[in-house]
């Protein structure tokens, strides 16, 4: 059984990939899962989060769920959101919390990352 | 070149689980990546022959499309029987279970071939829940 290093200690830093696509008011998963992500990144290791689908409301600037997400993105992790689910829901670019990327080919953005730049992918 | 495996357990036409699963799995095949369709519990809808969406994109037509192109697809054969897809006993030199409603390049086979697809991916992701 592997026992956790102290950051200090650790090999190597890791690239954690977070891949959200459900609503965000469904249920508490998705405080867990940006806690689990922003632990990570406490830790020492890389965060990528990618919204898509009902999860692009996360990234909402007027949302009152919206904080976690302020506080990931203050705390360093990257936060990329995709356009076309955007303006499916009527979001505009100038609606999202500061920093939040909406890559022009976001599939394209995704894949790169999952396959070529980050150790772990977590979906929810 | 890289596998990516991807494993879906929605439906077409609820929510966009289906949808994005697809979508990332051309991405991915134009990219050059071989790419692995897993269908569990709902997602074994998604190759079912003759869907009529009317005001959503065919899910049937797009997988067509994928596996033309390369997209490996199986399906759980416990959900694919539950759901009245199997018509047959497995044939042994394929390990698949005929179904005439599946579309051609759907495999209905068992769950054991996704920790074999696991085995050989570098990545796995999951849609649905």
């Amino acid at each position: 059984m592997s026992v956790l290093k102290p950051k200090d200690n650790r090999l190597r830093l890791l690239r954690f990939l977070f891949v959200l696509h459900k609503s965000p008011c469904d249920s508490n998963t998705f405080k867990s899962f940006l806690k689990l992500a922003l632990h990570a990144h406490s830790e020492g290791d890389a965060v990528a989060i990618h919204l898509l689908g009902d999860a692009v409301v996360l990234a909402r600037k007027k949302s009152n769920i919206s904080t976690i997400v302020k506080d990931a993105i203050e705390s360093g992790c990257e936060i990329y959101v995709r356009g076309e689910d955007l303006a499916a829901r009527g979001i505009s670019a100038s609606d999202l919390v500061d920093y939040a990327i909406v890559p022009p080919d976001f599939f394209d953005q995704m894949l790169t990352d999952i396959m070529e730049k980050s150790d772990r992918v977590i979906c929810l | 070149m890289k596998t990516l495996t991807i494993y879906l357990l929605e439906g077409p036409y609820t929510y966009q689980d289906a949808d994005i699963a697809l979508q990332i799995s051309e991405k991915a095949l134009q990219k050059g990546y071989t790419v692995n369709l897993f269908l569990y519990l709902d997602g074994v809808h998604v190759p079912k022959t003759g869907q009529k969406a009317a005001k959503f994109p065919n899910v049937e037509d797009r997988l067509v499309k994928l596996i033309g192109l390369g997209l490996n697809v199986k399906a759980c054969v416990r959900c694919a029987a539950a759901r009245g897809y199997v018509e047959g006993e497995r044939r042994e030199e394929t390990r698949v279970f005929p179904s005439r409603q599946y579309v051609e390049g759907a495999y209905i086979t068992s769950i054991y071939d996704f920790p074999d697809w696991m085995k050989r991916s570098d990545k796995v992701i999951v849609f649905g829940e």
